[in-house]
Formats: C-alpha cells, sequence, structure tokens
C-alpha cells in the first residue's frame, strides 16, 4: 500500500509492502532497523527479501546506532520534481555513512543548509511525517 | 565454440527524424510515422520490406510495437521493446544487429519518439504521476531517486555525483561550464538542433540560475519533443541501397552491479550502493571487436543527459585516468576542430533529449560526410559512450 495521506502532508510517501513492513514499523516505533544475514552476516542494504552476497532470505531485524557521518550533500534550490517540495527550499540530500556501514540517501535538518562540512557527525531523527509513516533523517551530532 | 565475430556484419542503412522542438504538439504516432518516412526514403527502401521492430517506448508514452505497426501498417516478424527512456540505445541498435546477422528479421527498424507534459503529453495524462518507473523501487535501485528524501529527479541525483567529483578532484565551476559550452557551439552549426540560433558563452552559463549546485539550468539536458527512426540490415544487403552503408563494427552492453550505474555515476565514485576506490578502466571489447583502436577515434558522442555525464564517461572508458576529465575537457579539446570533438550535434543539451537516438543519427551522418559547417574532417572511425558502460564503434567499413 501507499501510506495514506492524513493531515497536510503532500509530499511523496513510501510504499510500504511485507518485504519492507519491519524497516517502516521500527522507524514508526523511533527504532533504526536493517536485516543482517544470518548465513553470512551481511548488513544488508537496500532492504530486501534477499541477501545480495548469498542470496539467503534468513535475517534478523538488528537495531543500529543511528549514528553516523556525512559523506556528501547537495543542497536542493529549486523544486524540479514534485511540487510540493517547494515549501522546504533549501533543503539537503546527503549520503550519510552510518556508523555500521551501509551509506543511506536521505535528509540533514535542524541545521543550516549551508553550514555542513565533509566527514560531520551526524544522527539520526525519526521524523513523523504522518500518522504512519517515519523518515529516517539525520541531525548534527550533540 | 568461439563467439560469433558481428563485426561489419550489420548496418545502418537509413536515418530519419522529425523537427526537433520543446513543443511541436504533435502525437506520437505521428512524429513516429513521420520519422519512419523520412528514414525509408533516406534508406531508398519501401515500407514493406521492414520487418523487424525495436523501440524504447519513448517518455511520457511513445509508440509500442502493437500500436506502430497498427498505425503504419508496417508487417513485422521480430520486436524487441524497452523501457521508456535513454539508457536503451546501444542495446536497440545491438539487438537490430544480431537480429538481421541471425536472420530473425532482414530490416530492422529502430524508432524513438518523445513528449513533454506540457506539449502532447498533456493529452495522455494517465501516464502523469510523481514516480518514474524505477522510482517504484523501495530504495530507488540504480537510478537511485528516492522521492520520500526529495531526491526526484534524475538530475538532482545526478548534482550529488557532480558534487562528489568535483569535491574529491578539485574541479571548478568554470571546468564544468566548459562541456555546456561546447556542446552549445556545435548545436550553431546544426540547423536542426533546438538551441540552434541561441549561442551561449561561459559568462552565459555562469550566470545562469542554480537548479541543484553544482547543476545550474545548462548542466541540464532539454526537454523537448520529436522522433528518431534508424534502418538497419545485413553488410549484403545494404550495399544494394541508396547510400553508402555505414558499418555497425564493436559494440559492449550496458555494465551493471552494485558498483555501477547509480546516478550517472561511473565505479568507485561511493554514490549509493557504490564502493569507494580509485577507478582505473580495464579494456573495453569494444575496440577489441571493432579492430579499432582507442587513440583512433574521430569524435565522440556522449550520453549528455547531465553535464558531467561526460567526465564519468571519458573516465570510465579510459579516455584519461579517473579525476582527470574535468582537466581533459578544457581549451576546446572536445570542440569541433580540436582534438577529440564530443557530440557534433550539440547532444541532448543543445540538439535535443532524443535518448541518445539522434547521436547514431549523427554519427550515420557524420561517416557519410553530409554534415556540411561541423562536418569532421576524414570521420572514419565515431565512438558512442554512455557512463553506463555499453558502448559503440561505427565506421566506414574497409
Ligand atoms: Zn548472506
Amino acid at each position: 500500500m501507499v501510506a495514506s495521506r492524513t493531515g497536510s502532508y503532500k509530499k511523496p510517501l513510501p510504499v510500504i509492502h511485507p518485504d519492507n513492513e519491519p524497516y517502516w514499523a521500527a522507524l514508526k516505533n523511533h527504532e533504526l532497523r536493517l536485516q543482517r544475514c544470518t548465513d553470512c552476516n551481511t548488513l544488508r542494504y537496500p532492504v530486501s527479501p534477499v541477501c545480495w552476497k548469498c542470496l539467503s532470505e534468513a535475517a534478523d531485524w538488528e537495531k543500529l546506532s543511528g549514528k553516523g557521518t556525512l559523506r556528501s550533500w547537495i543542497v536542493v534550490e529549486a523544486a524540479t520534481g514534485n511540487p510540493a517540495w517547494s515549501e522546504d527550499i533549501p533543503y539537503v540530500v546527503a549520503l550519510v555513512d552510518l556508523a555500521e556501514g551501509p551509506r543511506l540517501t536521505t535528509n540533514v535538518v535542524e541545521t543550516d543548509p549551508y553550514s555542513l562540512t565533509y566527514g560531520m557527525p551526524l544522527e539520526i531523527v525519526f521524523a513523523d511525517v504522518t500518522d504512519e509513516v517515519t523518515l529516517a533523517k539525520f541531525k548534527p551530532a550533540s | 565454440m568461439a563467439p560469433l565475430d558481428l563485426r561489419n556484419q550489420a548496418c545502418i542503412v537509413g536515418v530519419g527524424t522529425t523537427e526537433f522542438g520543446r513543443i511541436l504538439d504533435k502525437s506520437p504516432v505521428r512524429l513516429a510515422a513521420q520519422a519512419l518516412r523520412a528514414a525509408l526514403d533516406d534508406a531508398g527502401l519501401e515500407k514493406e520490406k521492414i520487418d523487424g521492430f525495436v523501440t524504447a517506448f519513448g517518455s511520457p508514452g511513445g509508440v509500442d510495437f502493437d500500436e506502430f505497426t497498427a498505425h503504419t501498417g508496417v508487417d513485422i516478424r521480430w520486436t524487441n521493446q524497452y523501457w521508456t527512456h535513454g539508457r536503451w540505445g546501444t542495446t536497440s541498435i545491438i539487438a537490430a544487429a544480431t537480429a538481421v546477422t541471425s536472420g530473425v528479421a532482414d530490416y530492422v527498424l529502430i524508432s524513438n519518439t518523445n513528449t513533454v507534459p506540457r506539449g502532447y503529453g498533456k493529452h495522455f495524462s494517465r501516464f502523469a504521476g510523481d514516480r518514474w518507473s524505477e522510482g517504484l523501487r523501495d530504495a530507488g535501485g540504480g537510478q537511485g531517486q528516492l522521492d520520500y528524501h526529495g531526491l526526484d529527479t534524475p538530475g538532482a541525483a545526478t548534482s550529488l555525483v557532480a558534487r562528489n567529483y568535483m569535491t574529491r578532484y578539485g574541479a571548478t565551476d568554470e571546468e564544468l561550464g566548459s562541456i555546456a559550452v561546447a556542446f552549445r557551439k556545435h548545436a550553431q552549426l546544426n540547423p536542426n538542433a533546438i538551441m540552434n540560433g541561441k549561442p551561449m558563452t561561459i559568462d552565459d552559463y555562469m550566470e545562469s540560475r542554480f537548479i541543484s549546485p553544482p547543476f545550474r539550468l545548462f548542466d541540464y539536458c532539454l526537454t523537448n519533443e520529436g522522433s528518431v527512426a534508424i534502418i538497419v540490415t545485413t553488410a549484403e544487403k545494404a550495399l544494394a541501397l541508396k547510400k553508402k552503408p555505414v558499418y555497425i563494427s564493436g559494440f559492449q552492453g550496458i555494465h551493471n552491479g552494485r558498483n555501477d550505474f547509480v546516478f550517472f555515476a561511473r565505479p568507485g565514485m561511493g554514490v549509493g550502493m557504490q564502493q569507494e576506490y580509485d577507478y582505473v578502466a580495464p579494456p573495453q571489447r569494444v575496440y577489441e571487436m571493432a579492430q579499432v583502436e582507442q587513440k583512433d577515434i574521430d569524435a565522440l558522442y556522449v550520453y549528455d543527459a547531465f553535464s558531467t555525464n561526460t567526465w564519468t564517461a571519458l573516465e570510465r572508458f579510459g579516455f584519461c585516468p579517473a579525476g582527470e576529465a574535468h582537466n581533459f575537457t578544457q581549451n576546446g579539446r572536445i570542440e569541433l576542430g580540436g582534438e577529440l570533438p564530443i557530440n557534433s550535434n550539440g547532444g541532448l543539451m543543445s540538439e535535443g533529449h532524443f535518448s541518445g537516438y539522434n547521436h547514431f543519427v549523427e554519427m550515420t551522418r557524420q561517416l557519410r560526410g553530409e554534415c556540411g559547417e561541423r562536418q569532421v574532417p576524414n570521420a572514419e572511425a565515431l565512438q558512442w559512450i554512455t557512463p553506463f558502460g555499453d558502448s559503440m564503434i561505427l565506421t566506414k567499413g574497409q
């Protein structure tokens, strides 16, 4: 299902289905969890029904620290796709290296978009955008 | 058994386009039929001879093979159809070449048609939506967009590659601008280019507005309407047709894996799922197959959906080492008259975004010597490259 649009949130929402539902359910509980392959120990990203390394379907949903570092970012200055993003201009889309390994595409929030530096430590922000959906965003570590 | 040697076994024998424009307000079927007529005329071939059809479906709704045959009366015995956008140029022509050499078809038409939402696409609201087909993947997949984090256009996603590249290798905004300026210069010599009559200096570029820094407006390709048709047959049948055949001498396919395509990066750049490492270009099959050395390429054609694609593609194929393309593209080297002219038609950025099929039309015309003011002197071997690893070498043959 596409999560329903309750309230005033007009931006795109993730497509939640049984394969990825535990990921979104964890975020809603303000936990970041990714799958750890119980056959080869690979931490899986993106969320997937199979391990990209060994093709096993077995995995545990491991709770991660929510700590990371800023690898790279852009400041979007014009909403050329969905116009709903206009209200956020300028906003940051970033590549964040999680302490546990995977590199997420996400947003850095709660700071001046023009104040970021390479490698700066970040921590997760659980952004409750609708009653059903929480997005994993990041802010400078306190 | 060794692989079949398909070098110079298939040829491009006819090319045709409609006019190219920002908005033509003509339907995809009308445009596709106009390009077909132009290509048949160029080849000196009757419509009834076409018995194979390849399309990358066009955008947002092009003409699929059922619709095409119903409207044009073309009667086919082989077809192949790809996704709606620009990554399928090489693959389409490889498919046509292997079809004619294996005999499943004799004359294959490759057709690609674009309309835009504010042009004829406005009649196709059923295609509208805030997701590309790739965006339906949970994490954007190879294309890399992630709409719910506001990375919802290929341009924004590719600007992440540009930012990574420019920071890592110390490339400047002016160096980036030299790509758009070179292609715009070429468009001034191409009457069918959408940006013909609209010259641009580096100062114009630097003054254009930022969309997603480091990308300014002119780092993006155009969005536009029009259609391209290309006809492929065997080398033997080609000799009986109107014009000198252009030989499909070498090719290689899209390379894809967790280290590949992401946002028009080359491997090693550390975007999306990619590992980050110092990339060194491995030997490329396309040269071995074509029996052409890289130094003998007379002009290059690049899938320039965004300016940095030129850098990532040059490095992917080893025209220069990783991190040096931003220097390589300076001082007129990639302009007509330079050491390695790139996109003599003006490219997707200044001729028009026809998914690279327009580049294949240009390569064909260059090898025939039909390009007038923008003719590459003594063009014998031309190469098409993309950041995602596919490539084709066209030559005049022996
Ligand atoms: Zn595994």
